[in-house]
């Protein structure tokens, strides 16, 4: 059965974990950064400096701060036991337990998929917003579909839970999928609500403040989304062991 | 307006089709068994069934429905200002 890397806890706090992790396949890395910076300048033109730093940083803090708790407590077997982690070997910069690019992934994903959004549905639709963010969340997720059974065949990140503790969708565990959907959401929501209903009703604060209350406030999205995730989890018992794909299990 | 502030608004196909591609990219090599193995650093590490072109293929056809959404996107967008 896999187990975590025998340096897990010792590189766990490294920027850089091996050297043998620079490599020509980390042009992708490269290419991931240049994507990121292209959409940044999208939303420097479209929302000004400030918003899309925010988004860039507040969506870095929550995808940072919940996926390390993932990795790190399952490693401490808080929360049942061994989640997944990324493999140390694969990637070159790390926050934590979180390769820099995996970050960096999640704000094209997130970003992108709701921009695109916005120009497929009408402002003046019924419930505009709502459907904005579903079809973000479904395009964000739709990417994963294809992402995922890919890169555990390369040892990207490898899933530690045996089969019979989860519901599995293409070899990797529903939640994880359910959990992308409800981070590329809330996160959007959040940045909406915040800049839309929230900022404008306290415009008297100062601007430190305000951008200090956004990062603090990003904590509800991902509370949100690790409540959905646990009862998601219990409702989703009764399908624990079995798997959704057309692939054998070989161990 | 230059022709780059003309071309911001396709920015985000840029980077969410870019990113989709990089992972086709990768498949595509995997598939052809042109990837190096990943180092892992573990004795015993899980075993997949080898990804076949079929099962590309097929995760590319669970897209169908985005690959909808971003050519209907980019018809609405494509005489629009950002």
């Amino acid at each position: 059965m896999a187990d975590y890397d025998p340096l897990f806890y010792e590189k766990l706090f490294s920027f850089i974990k091996y050297l043998d992790s620079f490599r020509l396949g980390n042009i992708i890395e490269i290419f991931t950064y240049l994507l990121v910076a292209l959409l940044i300048y999208h939303g420097y033109k479209k929302y000004g400096r400030k918003k899309i730093i925010l988004f860039f940083l507040g969506g870095f803090l929550l995808t940072g701060i919940e996926e390390n708790f993932m990795v790190i407590q399952g490693y401490f077997y808080l929360f049942g036991g061994p989640t997944y982690y990324y493999n140390f070997h694969s990637y070159m910069f790390w926050i934590g337990a979180i390769p820099l690019v995996v970050l960096s992934a999640w704000f094209i994903l997130t970003y992108g998929s709701f921009q695109i959004a916005e120009m497929v549905v009408s402002n003046e639709s019924n419930k505009a917003l709502l459907k904005k963010l579903l079809l973000a969340g479904w395009m964000g997720t739709s990417i994963d579909f294809v992402i995922d059974p890919i890169v555990i065949r390369r040892y990207a990140w490898i899933w530690l839970n045996v089969k019979e503790d989860a519901f599995w969708f293409l070899q990797v565990p529903v939640t994880n999928f359910i959990g992308f959907f409800l981070l590329v959401v809330s996160f959007n929501y959040y940045f909406i609500w915040y800049w839309e209903k929230y900022a404008p009703r306290h415009e008297t604060r100062s601007s430190i403040k305000t951008n200090g209350v956004y990062f603090i406030l990003v904590f509800l999205p991902l509370l949100f989304v690790i409540g959905i995730i646990i009862i998601c989890a219990i409702l989703l018992t009764p399908f624990k062991g079995n798997d959704l794909s057309w692939w054998p299990w070989l161990n | 307006m230059t022709k780059l502030d003309k071309s911001i608004k396709f920015l985000p196909f840029v980077g969410y089709l870019g990113f989709f591609l990089m992972q086709v990219i990768i498949g595509l090599l995997l598939v052809a068994g042109w990837l190096p193995p990943n180092a892992i650093g573990l004795t015993d590490p899980p075993v997949y069934q080898p990804l076949t072109i079929v099962d590309l293929l097929l995760l590319l056809a669970m897209n169908i429905p985005t690959f909808i959404i971003v050519v209907v996107a980019f018809k609405k967008i494509k005489d629009k200002k950002l």
